[in-house]
């Protein structure tokens, strides 16, 4: 179930951003992101579970996004922040 | 040369199909094909498009070489072919001039002798090749047979010089784009691991107080005074910063 | 003309694979010449015609492509400025448009005075919609003479808008890739250097990889940055060391 909250968080996230796959991806890719395109859409679709880094980096993309729009960073991390 | 992509000026009650054969070369939209498919979609429609063509076919430039990319018979590669092994012929002339080169009778045309000697016995008597170019270089040519004499008319020979026109610009085109998404997967694929490579040059560079170049020069002669690609090196040097401090 | 690529090792050589990849043949000036060509043969075609011409909107942002009259300039830039005219409708709604008598039109009440100020009784204009349908402006053509153009006339220009179309997506399709390749340079560049300054912090704090992007990201959000400008300075800090 873990994993499916996981997407579920993810994709809305990705939705209210405005992004779209392709372009979540391309900023996941740039912040070191190793999962493919079609490994993210499974993430987003629930089908693949992301370890905490690469959740956690799928995630700041996100929230560079909200950033951009004027938000602060609405999707929370696994790993705590120091 | 400063050739340009310029299109002569055409008889106002243009053939029919040639018409169409233009409207389809314009209508190509480039990512929805290929170059493979640009080549092919040439050769069809010039065929029946040039009054007198019986054969079609493309000759290309590969490097110092020179290949037919795509041929509507058979007949064509055969005779290309002759070009090829003998260094001359209309369709190199018309590639090494830039000129459009046209043979009426290969009986009576003396300018290649070694290719019309064996041209002949493939059946061939009129050509006409037609250069294709971009704004800076000839890249091939299209070259258009007939196993008549005196085949293309003036007509025929106009619609031939727009034809290799509006090929040379789609074939440019489609090709830039393959080559572009060509290299934008093959980027993709490469850079599926390298995040470690860079870690590594950062772990370097932090522990050395060296520039990211120094660091990288540090692992690629490493590699080779160990024969380790440069890859493993990375992450063993990785994997022991972690293990190294317990982490 | 293939490109084949040999296994490259140094992340600059990548960029500078993609840098080799030369101008467009579509340049700004064939894809000019080719809707200039497009338009004289509208000009031909349609008769009473005074010019015809073609109109892109980008982002807001309209501009006479290509045009056989510089009145037709001058009628389109009415349009842009006003905000209001045949063309910008045919853009927005995706019809066709077609104004008989300029006096006595009603449907632009600014711009509608001021062409036929400029001389022009007629008008139709046509979307300029490429396969995949977007719309990128529209085709236009005017007149001096009251209801110069029908139905059929219409309908030619919506030919001759299909044809610039295409000469337009090609356009679009390999400024994409184009613009494609670009952007994942710029993408690779950037995850390079976010993943030298995590070995720097792997290093430096004795921590592991999400650690290190934890700390990354923590001080991007508490200096509100992005991720990368706390990468590239931690980069070059150690690369160029201020002397204490």
């Amino acid at each position: 179930m873990a994993g499916n909250t996981d997407a579920m968080v993810l994709e809305s996230g990705r939705r209210n951003s405005g992004l779209t796959v392709d372009e979540l991806w391309l900023r996941y890719f740039e912040l070191t992101g190793e999962a493919s395109l079609l490994e993210l859409e499974a993430y987003l679709q629930g089908a693949l579970i992301p370890d905490p880094l690469q959740f956690d980096m799928i995630a700041h993309a996100l929230n560079e996004r909200f950033m951009e729009l004027g938000h602060d960073h609405p999707i929370p991390y696994r790993e705590e922040a120091g | 040369m400063n050739p340009r992509i310029v299109e002569p000026k055409l008889a106002p009650d243009l053939d029919e199909a040639a018409a169409d054969a233009f409207e389809a070369l314009a209508t190509y939209v480039v990512s929805e094909r290929s170059v493979d498919g640009a080549l092919q979609l040439i050769v069809d429609l010039a065929g029946p498009s040039i009054g007198g063509a019986e054969a079609v076919g493309i000759s290309l430039k590969r490097g110092n070489s020179v290949v037919t990319a795509v041929s509507s018979t058979p007949r064509v590669l055969a005779v290309d072919f002759l070009q090829y092994e003998c260094g001359s012929g209309p369709c190199l002339q018309a590639m090494t001039d830039g000129e459009m080169q046209l043979v009426n009778s290969l009986l009576t045309d003396d300018r290649w002798p070694e290719f019309t000697n064996k041209a002949l016995y493939e059946g061939v008597q009129s050509v006409a090749a037609y250069p294709l170019r971009s704004q800076r270089e000839v890249f091939g040519a299209l070259n258009v047979y007939s196993p008549r004499e005196d085949a293309f008319d003036e007509d025929a020979l106009a619609i031939g010089e727009v034809f290799a026109a509006r090929a040379s610009a789609l074939l440019l085109n489609a090709t830039k784009y393959e080559e572009a998404a060509q290299l934008a997967s093959q980027l993709e694929e490469a850079l599926q691991s390298r995040a470690v490579i860079d870690q590594a040059k950062g772990i370097l560079m932090e522990r050395e107080k060296i520039s990211a170049d120094e660091a990288f020069e540090h692992l690629k002669l490493l590699s080779q005074r160990t024969n380790v690609k440069v890859r493993e090196l990375a992450h063993r040097i990785v994997d022991d910063a972690l293990q190294r401090d317990g982490r | 003309m293939r490109f084949s690529v040999t296994a490259v090792s140094e992340p600059n050589q990548l960029a500078d694979l993609f840098a080799r990849l030369s101008g467009l043949v579509f340049s700004e000036q064939t894809v000019r010449s080719s809707l200039q060509i497009t338009v004289n043969l509208m000009h031909e075609v349609l008769p009473a015609t005074q010019g015809a011409g073609v109109t892109l909107i980008r982002e807001g942002k309209k501009l006479t492509a290509a045009h056989t009259d510089e009145v037709v300039k001058r009628v389109d830039a009415l349009q842009y400025e006003l905000d209001e005219g045949p063309c910008l409708s045919a853009f927005k709604d995706g019809s066709p448009y077609r104004i008989d008598s300029m006096e006595m039109e009603d449907r632009w009440p600014r711009w509608a005075p001021e062409a036929r100020g400029m001389g022009m009784r007629s008008a139709i204009s046509v979307p300029l919609t490429v396969p995949d349908d977007r719309r990128l402006g529209a085709v236009k053509a005017y007149s001096e003479q009251l209801a110069a153009f029908d139905e059929q006339d219409v309908r030619i220009l919506q030919m001759f808008a299909a044809q610039a179309a295409i000469v337009l997506a090609n356009v679009l399709s390999h400024s994409d890739a184009a613009g494609m390749s670009e952007r994942l340079k710029s993408a690779l560049r950037t995850r390079q250097e976010i993943a030298v300054a995590m070995g720097i912090l792997m290093e430096r704090d004795k921590v592991g990889e999400d650690q290190a992007f934890t700390l990354l990201r923590g001080s991007a959000h508490r200096n509100n940055v992005k991720l990368h400008r706390v990468a590239s300075d931690l980069v070059s800090e150690v690369a160029n060391p201020t002397p204490r």
